[in-house]
């Protein structure tokens, strides 16, 4: 995390004009200008949206680019996206005026996905891109786009394979946009994500190998909702491994939940959701934590 | 960096155990952090979940101990230098 440029930026947006435009100022706004103009290159998108931090901002500029008529913000919901995310998406889009459009998809049906292979993402990918894409071309959209930012091209992310099959493109990276850039103009934005916690899907919960069904992802979400109940703030998953739940928090957090009585309400909890034993991640919170558990490496 | 009669290194004894660690050679390495651990006054068994060690003691006092951030950082070198990529305590056992 970038925090001086993060600091820099807000700065700039607050003490500038408190609608907040980019400026030239900084690396970050420069970058908005280009995306900005990149968009209004395409004429009309859809946004594979699914109410997190990047997808967010960039409908939220390809509106402002492109406008409400030749914009649509696409959700794709199952099982494995969180009811609490999905209700994010809900709200900016409502918020924001932002035309919006939920479609199901299937992938818990595709046993290449349930099987969940350390390739998981690529078919959960495939599945959404496959009903969306040619609903775009249907209603006559020139492109579609996901945020995909700069920062994930360095990690295993098997979907963007699926990304790029079916011709979806990722401006976020394309143009350089790393994470702490799309917060920092987030919130120059005022968009209500800026600090949300990133949010993947609930089968990056199990680690690979273990088959993706709807009883372990309602577990994996009812346990998390459980945490954020009793005041679990910040980075949180909770990694099923069974009938144990092995709990990743920020890793500053970690001391207060260890002690007691937080400990008795965080295990209280955990069991309460379905899991018998409950164990505390000693390192806290990793993105890809799964991941390395298998021997992945970034790609 | 190391909490007092602790010393540890962050430098791997192997290669980390990866998903396909055949069941043997994780209880071996169990045992060995398990000894380890021992060794530095952390009494505890130790479950296996591929290559995560989830430390089960006998009373509260473990969880206790490893509120204090310096252990922690330190259990999780031990763990790191018998193969371990995480390294957790069971705090509900039911």
């Amino acid at each position: 995390m970038h925090v001086g440029d993060h600091t820099r930026v807000e700065m700039l947006a607050t003490d500038t004009d408190a609608s907040v435009r980019p400026t030239a100022t900084s690396e970050g706004a420069a970058k908005e200008v280009s995306l900005v103009r990149w968009l209004a290159e395409r004429e009309s998108v859809v946004v594979g949206y699914s109410g997190g931090v990047d997808s967010t901002y960039l409908a939220c500029v390809a509106l402002e680019a492109l406008g409400p008529a030749r914009v649509l913000a696409v959700t794709g919901r199952s099982a494995s996206y969180p009811d609490e995310q999905w209700a994010m998406a809900r709200d900016t889009a409502e918020r924001w005026a932002l035309p919006w459009l939920e479609i199901e998809t299937a992938e818990l049906e595709d046993p290449r996905y349930a099987a969940n292979p350390t390739n998981r993402c690529y078919f959960c990918k495939h599945e959404l891109w496959s009903r969306l894409v040619p609903m775009a071309r249907a209603r006559g959209y020139a492109a579609v786009l996901d945020g995909t930012n700069a920062d994930d091209l360095a990690d295993h992310r098997p979907g963007a394979r699926a990304a790029t099959e079916q011709g979806v493109l990722s401006p976020l990276a394309l143009l350089g946009f790393g994470k702490h850039e799309i917060r920092a103009r987030s919130r120059a934005r005022g968009l209500p994500t800026w600090a949300q916690p990133s949010a993947p899907c609930l089968a990056s919960r199990l680690p690979y190998g273990t088959p993706v069904t709807v009883a372990r992802l309602r577990r994996v979400e009812a346990a998390e909702r459980a945490l954020r109940s009793i005041g679990v703030a910040g980075d949180l998953r909770v990694r099923d491994h069974g009938d144990l739940a092995r709990v990743e928090l920020a890793p500053d957090t970690l001391s207060h939940w260890l002690a007691q009585p937080a400990r008795g309400r965080l295990a209280r909890a955990l069991q309460t959701a379905g899991y018998p034993r409950v164990a505390l991640d000693l390192a806290g919170f990793r993105s890809g934590s799964l991941n390395v558990l298998a021997g992945i490496r970034g790609e | 960096m190391s909490s007092p009669g602790f010393v540890v290194s962050d430098a791997p004894v192997a290669d980390p155990v990866t998903a396909g660690l055949g069941a043997g050679a994780s209880e071996t390495r169990a045992v060995s952090l398990a000894g380890a651990l021992a060794q530095v006054g952390i009494p505890c068994r130790i479950d296996v979940h591929g290559a995560a060690a989830f430390l089960l003691a006998a009373d509260d006092a473990l969880a206790v101990r490893l509120a204090d951030h310096a252990l922690r950082r330190d259990v999780l070198a031990l763990g790191r230098r018998h193969g371990f990529t995480h390294v957790a305590v069971i705090v509900g056992d039911r």
